[in-house]
């Protein structure tokens, strides 16, 4: 059950009807239920290791609070870490380890024949292990004390929203939502609506569209010209985006509606102008994650190698980074890339620094544009070997064709327009939310003519310009 | 909470509303006078007007394939090419579905691709260009509901039933420029490309399409039609046939299987193709006068 699906069209009014009937105390009972089925509906089997995954991230957790000894709760802590990491390690990285290794045997002339396996990787895998590794490290942090209740724990990491994709959520900010009194709120409620509306269109107007063309393009790079090329590779990131930002604005939007409140996952991140900065607007929910639990840890244990420790702490959390998103060696180099790039940043920055304000250029708008394109570009071609083409040297057959193919670009006329539309409005949006937050008001304009007038002209767009089967979400694969 | 109720259930009426009438407005736009007489409404045609002798079925490769107004001066009856862009053997069943509850062409040619009857993920996508069929032809109805369980719901939405078309009303009443010619669109340029060669064996048909495509046949020949499957040149030389099942199935049906595979009058001439799989308008017009040729042999014309 897809958020994009007729039944999910179905289940989450449903949902929401029951959910306020329910006197406050059962609300959060029936929200488990609700997020199980909602999971069992599309996965059966791996709701166990869902489940599975739940009950070692409890009871350790329990253990490690309840024990004194030091010793004791490190390995009771390393052990918990390793269970829970074992199911992703199995489902996602063991054929790419298993690969790798006989590749290597192969080359050193030594025959090991481990099968692969033909496994489907369990729908929201990387998503839920994250959310239960942030947990436990927390209670081991002594940062938050352990959850008594196994059915807020449950809930925690099932809860329906969230769990295929999404934003990487934090105990810290749940579990006392959970445990609190899930009231009817309706300015959240309308927050919610106005996001999950915005959201679809993200998705089935832009992100759907322009998945065609893009699709159409890198599917047959071979045969398609260098501006073809050019021209997809510079759209992909806003497929991307809308793909999981939409996602990402439907799931947070649900939350509201039931009154819980999730953290943003993205922060218009093509308006930044570094790519630094784009880290911090895009994927948030992701980034935080690694940045609490890997880049500042080691940052700070190498604080005395100043500047270089800081790069030996970004590279390895973008390694990190590049294998969260998938279990082969484009998702490694693509982490690579990314660690590269901000490392540079790094590195300059205090120069930078220095010369921004000698010439007061963040305030100037050739600077602030060109930075974004140029960032923008960056992170573009970036995405070339994370999962527009299948690997890197395919990537370097796309870049080197875009230099010298001169061919025409290949018109799909219906497509283009479509997600030309779509494309402007976002962009308008955004810059308005960007620059002018206070300005040209549509969702929150005061006026219930223009606001009702905006809601029905963006769900009239997404009737009659969206695509209805445009498949899954990308992330579904991470 | 009452008033979120309220305004909620205030919004759905005012969507019905808007829905009813926007959708009208739609409607009208879509099955206008003007466009009905566009070439480019080829579907409205093929669904309801056609009265040739010979029809051409397919998808991209029949439309850019075959030009029904050479069959027409060489043969001297009549043809229409109904191809559709990105369509499968779905889409053909439907539309011939239609055309025989109206009358019996002479000569029905349906041009496959090798992989036509392979399940594909997209197997359903073109059926969209049908929605706004869904209340006024059984045949449409029929496959949209098929296509998912959920279709009959959505197409309660009247909008709905126009997703993807707003392009095509706005240019259909702007322009009065008549595209195409009997359904056959040229393409123009040549592949640049040099011959590859594919040792790909085809996938296992799927069984439902496999039962539509028999379907299609049986219905034609039922009513006495002559059916001629037809695959069509493309520029990239086979090491495999990947067309036996086709040839077992036509000759046990008696029905014509014209193979342009590896066929050295297209291969040997690059000039001909637009890509490796669609001919350009030189290309056209050579294929289709021996289709010509073919069919005059074939009706003893």
């Amino acid at each position: 059950m897809l958020f994009t699906t007729f039944n999910f069209i179905i289940f989450f009014p449903a949902v929401i009807f029951i959910y306020y009937l329910l006197p406050l105390k059962f609300r959060w009972t029936f929200l488990l239920i609700a997020s199980y089925f909602f999971y069992i509906n599309i996965s059966p089997v791996y709701a166990l290791l869902l489940f599975g995954v739940t009950i070692t991230t409890y009871l350790f957790t329990n253990l490690i609070s309840r024990t004194s000894s030091e010793n004791k709760k490190k390995w009771l802590f390393i052990a918990d870490i390793i269970l829970t990491l074992l199911p992703l390690f199995f489902f996602k990285y063991y054929n790419f380890l298993n690969q790798s290794i006989i590749d290597l045997l192969v080359f050193l002339n030594i025959r090991w024949p481990l099968p692969n396996l033909n496994l489907l990787l369990p729908v929201g895998i990387s998503f839920y292990t994250f959310m239960a590794l942030g947990y436990s490290i927390d209670v081991y942090n002594e940062e938050i004390k352990p959850e008594k209740n196994f059915g807020i724990v449950a809930l925690f990491l099932s809860f329906f929203p969230i769990v295929l994709s999404g934003p990487i959520e934090r105990s810290k900010n749940m579990f006392h939502q959970f445990r609190g009194k899930l009231e009817f709120n309706y300015e959240k409620s309308v927050k919610g609506l106005q996001l999950i509306l915005w959201g679809y269109f993200m998705k089935l107007v832009i992100a759907d569209r322009v998945a065609i063309y893009v699709s159409a393009i890198f599917g047959n790079f071979e045969y398609h010209s260098g501006v073809s090329l050019l021209f997809a590779t510079l759209l992909y990131p806003i497929q991307i985006y809308c793909d999981l930002g939409g996602y990402s604005l439907i799931a947070i939007g649900c939350a509201n509606v039931m009154g819980i409140d999730i953290n943003p996952n993205f922060h218009r991140p093509f308006f930044s102008t570094s790519m630094s900065e784009f880290w911090r607007r895009w994927h948030m929910s992701l980034i935080k994650w690694l940045t609490d639990y890997i880049y500042t840890p080691i940052s700070f244990s190498l604080r005395k190698f100043h500047v270089w420790g800081i790069v030996f702490a970004l590279m390895l959390t973008f390694f990190i980074s590049g294998i969260w998103h998938g279990a082969a060696l484009i998702y490694i180099v693509w982490g690579v890339f990314q660690g590269i790039l901000l490392s540079i940043e790094a590195i300059t920055n205090r120069k930078k620094a220095t010369f921004l304000k000698k010439y007061n250029l963040n305030s100037k708008f050739l600077y602030v544009f060109f930075s974004c394109v140029f960032t923008y570009i960056l992170f573009a071609f970036s995405l070339l070997i994370a999962g527009a083409v299948d690997s890197i040297s395919e990537a370097l057959t796309v870049i080197g064709k875009i230099f010298t193919n001169k061919q025409s670009l290949f018109i799909n006329g219906t497509t283009l327009v479509y997600m030309f539309v779509g494309i402007v409005l976002l962009f308008l949006s955004e810059l308005r939310d960007e620059f002018f937050p206070e300005k040209f008001k549509l969702f929150q304009n005061n006026n219930i003519y223009i606001r009702w007038g905006a809601y029905l002209t963006i769900l009239f767009i997404i009737i009659l310009l969206g695509v209805f089967n445009g498949g899954q979400f990308i992330y579904f694969k991470f | 909470m009452k008033i979120f109720i309220k305004k909620i259930l205030l919004f759905i009426l005012l969507l019905i509303f808007l829905d009813f009438a926007l959708g009208a407005i739609l409607h009208h736009l879509y099955f206008s006078k003007k466009s009905q007489l566009s070439g480019d409404n080829k579907l409205y045609y093929s669904l309801n007007k056609t009265r040739e002798d010979i029809l051409i079925f397919g998808a991209s490769t029949a439309i850019h394939g075959y030009i029904p107004k050479i069959i027409e001066d060489s043969l001297g009856i009549s043809c229409y090419n109904t191809g559709w862009n990105g369509t499968n053997i779905y889409f053909s069943a439907t539309i011939l579905n239609s055309v025989l509850l109206r009358y019996s062409p002479k000569v029905i040619i349906f041009d496959m691709t090798a992989w036509e009857l392979v399940k594909e993920e997209s197997d359903f996508d073109k059926i969209s260009e049908l929605f706004p069929y869904y209340y006024s032809n059984k045949s449409a109805k029929e496959i949209i509901d098929f296509s998912g369980k959920y279709e009959k719901y959505k197409m309660l939405l009247k909008t709905y039933q126009y997703n993807s078309k707003l392009l095509f009303i706005l240019t259909q009443n702007i322009s009065s420029g008549i595209i195409g010619d009997k359904g056959y669109i040229p393409i123009y340029g040549s592949w640049e490309n040099n011959l590859q060669t594919d040792t790909l064996s085809v996938a296992p048909s799927d069984s439902i399409k496999f039962s539509y495509f028999d379907k299609f046949v049986s219905q034609a020949l039922n009513k006495g039609c002559k059916v001629v499957v037809v695959s069509p040149p493309v520029f990239r030389q086979y090491s495999k046939n990947q067309y036996s099942e086709i040839e077992q199935y036509s000759r046990m049906k008696d029905i014509g299987f014209w193979n342009f595979r590896n066929d050295t009058s297209f291969i040997n001439h690059r000039e001909y193709f637009y890509d490796y799989v669609h001919l350009n308008n030189s290309g056209a017009e050579h294929f289709t006068r021996q289709i010509a040729d073919s069919l005059r042999k074939m009706l003893d014309l």
